[in-house]
């Protein structure tokens, strides 16, 4: 089996012959890992569904501009944080809630999904990070659940490896506060 | 460790969310039909555009062909208007030195007029000596 890397498919894509066929191999690379990173952003499946093809389209749009300085898998995902970012911005506008205010309203989604069956604990975890501000919320999704490493998230987030480690701590002080405080 | 190996070793903690069956089996394909369908829709656009820059060509020549004639008629009234001022001047001068003539006799006259006998007597007078 050939083995793929970042370097050849890069290369693939700057070739109009081979570039619609390396697309096709970065779908079936990050689908997953995209996936989950946008739905535990905006929670319910179908959302998920959405942004994640929005999330693909804008970057075959936006494919003949990205030149490998940075990873692909860092430039995939920060577009996926920004499509996630900018759904959730939407449906706040649609409740006419404000854009600063946090996420809870995701948590009826949670417990309508058809495709949750979290426990009671896995609930409460789920709340409790929606009880997070949008940012600390991010960062402590991608350290919490899919442990990508803060020099990472930085170039995704475009935050300082400081900042984000203050907000990671500070994000999950609250957490452990709210399952304390909330659990039975 | 492979960055794409990495890919898929991730996310061991639970969430409690899970996906339809064959969910990402299907993914890819339906993801490869959206693409087809937004080059297909942009190659119509660019092919569209194209039209439209065609008929936007003849529908502009259309479109100005009224404020053409309209222009075309204007110099016509102007050249027209321009012949007939210089005709007028051409008449004008000559009733002008018909007039100075008729003011020439008249002064003429006048000056005959104003002789009498007397003077045409003095005058012979004069150069008689």
């Amino acid at each position: 089996m050939t083995e793929i890397n970042e370097e050849t498919l890069i290369l693939q894509l700057q070739d109009e012959k081979t570039k619609r066929k390396a697309f096709t191999e970065i779908i079936n690379l990050y689908k997953e890992r995209l996936y989950w990173q946008i739905r535990k952003m905006v929670i319910s499946h179908d959302d998920a569904d959405d942004v994640l093809q929005n999330c693909f389209l804008k970057a075959w749009r936006n494919i003949d501009s990205f030149r490998g300085d940075s990873k692909l898998s860092t430039w995939l995902f920060r577009i996926a944080v920004n499509e996630s970012i900018t759904f959730i911005n939407k449906q706040k506008q649609d409740l006419q809630l404000s854009v600063d205010s946090d996420d809870s309203f995701l948590a009826d989604k949670l417990k309508a999904d058809d495709y949750f069956d979290g426990d009671q604990i896995e609930l409460l975890l789920q709340k409790a990070i929606l009880s997070l501000p949008e940012k600390q919320r991010i960062v402590f999704n991608m350290r919490y659940f899919d442990e990508i490493k803060y020099e990472d998230m930085s170039e995704i987030l475009q935050t300082s490896v400081g900042a984000l480690k203050a907000s990671y701590h500070i994000a999950a002080k609250k957490v452990e506060e709210y399952v304390l405080t909330n659990s039975v | 460790m492979n960055e794409f190996e990495e890919i898929k070793d991730f996310g061991t903690k639970k969430t409690g969310m899970k996906v339809p069956n064959h969910y990402f089996d299907d993914f890819t394909a339906r993801m490869d039909s959206l693409i087809d369908q937004e080059e297909n829709s942009t190659q119509n656009e660019i092919n569209d555009e194209e039209k439209v820059k065609k008929i936007s060509f003849k529908s502009t020549i259309v479109k100005v062909k009224p404020f053409l004639y309209l222009a075309a008629m204007y110099i016509a009234l102007f050249i027209c208007f321009k012949f007939f001022i210089k005709e007028t001047d051409h008449s004008q001068v000559i009733v002008q030195n018909e007039q100075l003539v008729e003011e020439q006799y008249i002064i003429e006259d006048a000056m005959y007029a104003s002789i009498n006998d007397y003077d045409i007597i003095e005058y012979l007078y004069a150069n008689a000596e």
